[in-house]
């Protein structure tokens, strides 16, 4: 049981970096985030 | 803001007005939008539009908040976009139909010359004087109808701060928007010449003495302290000083608070084993999460002091006199006196630093900024510092001075030098290399708003937490897992964890880390300290948990690094962090401020390399000192 419960913690971490530290494209492709949005930083006409 | 009936038709406003004269609070009261009001430039560097009806209810406003300006004449890329909008002149951007300028009631003979600028223009225009409450109460004396009148504009009083005080904006508004109904079109702006700038002054000069403007004397207790905080040689020394007590009390203050941290923490993980049965889950929690993620924060308290004094600093209008201060420094290394609170900003996180950069007019400069800001040492490294010296630094007075707080000043000393070298490296490099002086307004001082400050560290504290809670706790979990499988072979010698995914790993970079001392407990901890500095401590604390396999690790990983790393090995470390850019999201904002994996690789490259001279150097130079035992 508590190699259970213990598994289910690693899993939840590892999918939690993932999320954290993979291109958003890939996630997208495996359905662990949606599409891109702007996220308002700097002016879009003049943003270099 | 109330909702009526569809008004017969729109109009379309802009604010426009000098930094911090209280547009972007205008901006909330008439729109009742809610954003930050701050006075750090660059806060309204993003595109804000609100829309609100007048009280005549004929018209639907919608309403832009422009960034501050100082003139139609642009330095940095937010006075760019003013300009071409109120021009006419930005692809996508409907001309402005009416213009309100904000002026600030108590600098006027700041924001006339823009007034004046943009009545040149000869767009529909009221001047909204703000902060005229403040004015009366302060001692300012003016005649609002002969300013009205010398100006040939509307003139009101506002009040953005207090519920009401835009009243008479919004009936201007509405009057003025009765009797100009037709399109803007876009303005030719011709750049003016020093003849037409000084004419500009002239007039507004002359206006402000016909409207019988007087500003009250300051008091002589204000002139006194100004003219030894802002003295050439006393300023730095005054600057130095208070840099060094704050170092000084993050060691002094902390240590109680701390005590009680590593206390509660020692209790919860003793109730953990003898709550569950010894097996995976009991070892996850107490040698992975409790051992792990507690060890990063134990160091909150520290974290704390030091926002403290950098949030009183700041209330008290100081910071900005800093940066005028160092103005000439920075000029004399290749940057700018704008330079400055970007880099200030990177002593709480590099990142908040790097989007400030947007402020610097020249590419050049904020490149440059933009490469320094990560040696600046960031709050994430305190937690690194602060473990390293407490358990190799031995905590006795040198004179007045606690020698662990003299060692931390000299971290962050290091971080600057670094900076101050690399800047002049890039200066040689480059031939285009000019200064740009700055122009900035210097705050009046006052007393530091507690409320400010509580919010202050209360937000310093959440950030923390959650970072605690979410990716070091996610990290240390996994590296839990990697540190304990595979099991050992039967009849292995030595801990588990020699045998595990980590102990390969490690043993693996040991190789690459041999040189400077570092054995395979810090290999593997670098490995996820690559994503925040401050998961390299919790990776210790799970590497060592598994080690030892003693029963309190969680509490005493200072005092076990201290028994098995030489004094070298430690100092070395300390070396490699003041430069190692180990902040995966510090790269990842550099590649979205300037577009480009290039400067992002370049940054990762150069400072890796520093880091690693560095930590070489300075393990070979303990060593022969006789730092190996």
């Amino acid at each position: 049981m508590q190699q259970l419960i213990a598994g289910l913690i690693v899993l939840a971490a590892t999918l939690y970096i993932a999320r954290a530290l993979l291109p958003r494209r890939w996630l997208q492709r495996i359905g662990l985030a949606q599409a891109p949005r702007d996220d308002g930083s700097g002016c879009s006409s003049c943003r270099k | 803001m109330t909702r009526f009936p569809p008004p017969a038709r729109t109009c379309r406003a802009a604010l426009v007005g000098v930094p911090n004269c209280g547009k972007t609070a205008l901006f909330n009261r008439l729109t009742g939008s809610h954003q930050k009001v701050a006075n750090y430039p660059g806060v309204t560097v993003e595109r804000k539009e609100g829309i609100f009806i007048g009280p005549a209810q004929h018209c639907l406003y919608q309403l832009l908040d422009l960034p501050g300006t100082y003139s139609l004449v642009p330095t940095t890329l937010d006075e760019a976009v003013t300009r071409d909008v109120i021009a006419g002149r930005l692809q996508g951007e409907a001309t402005p139909e009416l213009i309100v300028c904000v002026v600030d009631a108590t600098n006027l003979r700041l924001s006339l010359r823009l007034v004046l600028e943009l009545k040149a223009l000869g767009r529909p225009m009221i001047v909204a004087l703000n902060m005229s409450d403040l004015a009366e109460q302060r001692g300012y004396k003016l005649d609002r109808q002969r300013l009205a009148a010398e100006l040939a504009l509307p003139v009101v009083d506002t009040v953005a701060v207090r519920a009401g005080g835009e009243a008479a904006l919004l009936a201007a508004i509405d009057a003025h928007s009765n009797a100009t109904a037709s399109a803007a079109v876009p303005a030719v702006l011709v750049p003016p010449g020093p003849e037409q700038v000084e004419a500009t002054q002239r007039e507004s000069r002359r206006i402000l003495d016909a409207a019988g403007y007087v500003v009250p004397l300051r008091t002589r207790a204000l002139q006194r302290l100004d003219a030894i905080v802002m003295n050439p040689l006393f300023g730095p020394l005054l600057l130095a000083t208070l840099l060094f007590l704050m170092f000084q009390a993050v060691f002094s203050w902390a240590a109680a608070p701390m005590d009680w941290i590593a206390a509660g923490i020692g209790a919860l993980g003793g109730l953990v084993q003898s709550a569950l049965p010894a097996g995976p889950l009991q070892s996850l929690l107490v040698d992975g999460v409790l051992a792990g993620a507690s060890a990063v924060l134990i160091f909150l308290p520290q974290i704390l002091i030091l926002f403290a004094f950098i949030l009183i600093l700041e209330d008290s209008g100081y910071l900005p006199r800093a940066a005028f201060l160092l103005d000439r420094l920075m000029g004399s290394i290749g940057l700018s006196g704008r330079s400055f609170i970007p880099l200030l900003s990177s002593f709480a996180c590099a990142i908040p630093g790097i989007m400030a950069t947007r402020t610097i007019p020249n590419l050049r400069n904020r490149i440059t900024t933009i490469m320094l800001a990560p040696l600046m040492t960031c709050s994430a490294r305190l937690p690194v510092y602060a473990l390293l010296i407490g358990a190799f630094i031995p905590a006795q007075q040198v004179g007045w001075f606690n020698l662990q707080g003299l060692v931390l000043f000299a971290l962050y000393v290091a971080g600057v030098l670094g900076a101050v070298l690399v800047a002049l490296a890039l200066k040689l490099g480059s031939r285009k290399a000019h200064y740009h002086p700055l122009l900035m307004e210097l705050p009046e001082y006052h007393w530091p708003n507690l409320r400010n400050l509580w919010i202050g560290l209360w937000e310093r504290t959440r950030i923390f937490l959650t970072r605690v809670g979410t990716i070091i706790l996610a990290l240390t979990v996994l590296l839990w897992f990697l540190a304990s499988y595979p099991a050992p072979p039967p009849g292995a010698a030595g801990p588990a964890i020699h045998y595990s995914f980590a102990g390969m790993i490690g043993n693996a970079l040991q190789n690459v880390f041999a040189p400077l001392g570092f054995n395979w407990q810090i290999s593997v901890a670098l490995v996820p300290g690559l994503a925040a500095r401050e998961v390299a401590v919790a990776a210790l604390g799970t590497v060592y948990a598994l080690s030892s396999g003693a029963d309190d690790v969680s509490a005493a990983l200072g005092p076990m690094i201290a028994g098995s790393w030489s004094l070298a090995t430690a100092l070395s470390l300390l070396a490699w962090y003041v430069f190692a850019p180990q902040c995966l999201s510090t790269l990842v904002t550099v590649r979205r401020e300037t577009n480009s994996w290039r400067y992002p690789l370049i940054m990762a490259g150069y400072l890796f390399a520093l880091a690693y001279v560095a930590a070489f150097i300075t393990y070979r130079v303990a060593l022969a000192l006789g730092g190996g035992g």
